[in-house]
């Protein structure tokens, strides 16, 4: 059954339908907001509230086909607020600390705080563990059309649909994003190793 | 197709976003740009790493609509969002009670007996040979039941057997008794009799002896 009829028949009435919908793509959605956010507790709640959000407002949506992109729309946008936020808590955070700007721009930097705590060093070299840090170490549109293209499978047109921007400039970001992609593994011990694997 | 305008037609033809005779051109100049070639190689290289991060499970429970009943289409999609190990959970159960059910409706039957097993499956159920089992249980039982009143039976005769004997052995213990001690008081009073003689004659010659030391006495006086 597509999720347009499934919304059809929630709208109809029938609660079956929304949880189908939602098991249907609880699985997506909290994968495409951890490997946007990069933590697990923050992207089952936006995950959460996505889902909320999706069951008070999906009578307002026009075009059912578009229910994927529309989804995606309100994900994205919870994401971001949550990353503006730890922007800022970020920010305060490192004016208090320290007298240099102190943010973290690479994932050497990123590696060399998380090896100062023993416990997550079995669970840091797991690949996963080190992708998802070169990932957030990315400037944020790039890293948001990597996930949406190489892991969500999304189609160019429906990446641009879902950021309002032409296709030509999600195709830049996504070059350039994974340009820096292997540079930021290529500067760090556990990057490395994962591009030797590799080849 | 110039190197300038190479990113997007990298991306394009990486993620297979071009028509053939597209990526035929940018192929084409791959081959004839080093600098492409090793960008390509690099994004391309990069986007298989990527591949390795795998989806997970959220372990979370998202749905909060109540259902007042689930369909056979809504039990289908659970299921298929479900881990692995949880769907190996529900379904070995399920595939228990469905064989149970299966081998109940074919009649099958399974018996060991003398090291070697009988199985046998039926469309049909067996009745017959279930009242044969049945009689043939009853039939048991109640040979088992005469056996143990023959058993308690020789059981209480023979405690009647060892009573009697017992009451023999005793009776005839006590008549040697008597007879022992009946002899035994013959001998005392033949003894006693054969003592009371020996002492009256003694008396006698004692008698004698005093009659003739007092004649003998009398006879001195006398002389004197």
């Amino acid at each position: 059954m597509t999720d347009a009829r499934l919304i059809e028949e929630f709208l109809n009435g029938d609660t079956n339908a929304f949880n189908t919908l939602i098991w249907r793509w609880e699985r997506p959605l909290y994968n495409f907001v951890y490997r946007t956010v990069g933590e697990k507790e923050t992207s089952k709640d936006i995950c959460q509230i996505a889902f909320i959000r999706m069951y008070k407002q999906l009578n307002t949506l026009r075009d059912r086909d578009k229910f994927s992109s529309w989804l995606y729309r309100i994900a994205l946008n919870l994401c971001r607020d949550e990353m503006k936020k730890k922007k800022r808590q970020a920010k305060t955070y490192w004016d208090d600390l320290c007298s240099d700007d102190g943010t973290i721009d690479t994932l050497a930097q990123m590696e060399d705080q998380q090896t100062k705590q023993p416990d997550d060093l079995c669970h840091h070299s797991h690949i996963s563990e080190i992708l998802k840090n070169a990932l957030m170490v990315l400037p944020e549109e790039q890293r948001i059309v990597i996930v949406m293209k190489q892991y969500q499978d999304l189609k160019f047109i429906e990446i641009a649909d879902i950021l309002k921007e032409p296709v030509n400039t999600i195709k830049s970001r996504l070059y350039y994003g994974l340009r820096t992609l292997r540079k930021t593994l290529e500067a760090s011990q556990l990057g490395k190793e994962v591009l030797l694997n590799e080849l | 197709m110039n190197c300038k305008e190479m990113p997007q037609y990298l991306i394009s033809l990486l993620y297979n976003d071009v028509t053939d005779t597209e990526a035929a051109e940018i192929r084409r100049h791959i081959e004839s740009c080093s600098y492409c070639r090793q960008t390509f190689q690099e994004i391309e290289g990069t986007s298989r790493i990527l591949a390795q991060w795998e989806d997970e499970s959220p372990n979370a429970n998202f749905t909060f609509v109540s259902e007042p009943t689930i369909g056979f289409k809504s039990w289908w999609e659970w299921l298929k969002n479900l881990s692995l190990g949880r769907r190996l959970v529900i379904a070995i159960p399920v595939f228990a009670c469905a064989a149970l059910v299966l081998l109940a409706a074919i009649n099958f039957r399974a018996s060991y007996q003398n090291g070697q097993w009988a199985v046998s499956v039926s469309l049909i159920p067996q009745t017959q040979n279930a009242d044969q089992e049945t009689r043939l249980t009853q039939s048991l039982d109640q040979n088992q039941r005469e056996i143990l009143t023959q058993v308690s039976k020789m059981i209480s005769e023979s405690e009647q057997q060892q009573q009697y004997n017992t009451s023999m052995v005793l009776a005839r213990f006590a008549q040697e008794m008597q007879e022992r001690r009946q002899s035994d008081l013959r001998l005392v009073g033949q003894q006693l009799e054969g003592l009371q003689q020996t002492t009256e004659g003694r008396f006698v010659q004692t008698n004698d002896v005093l009659d003739n030391l007092i004649r003998f006495a009398s006879y001195q006086l006398e002389k004197e």
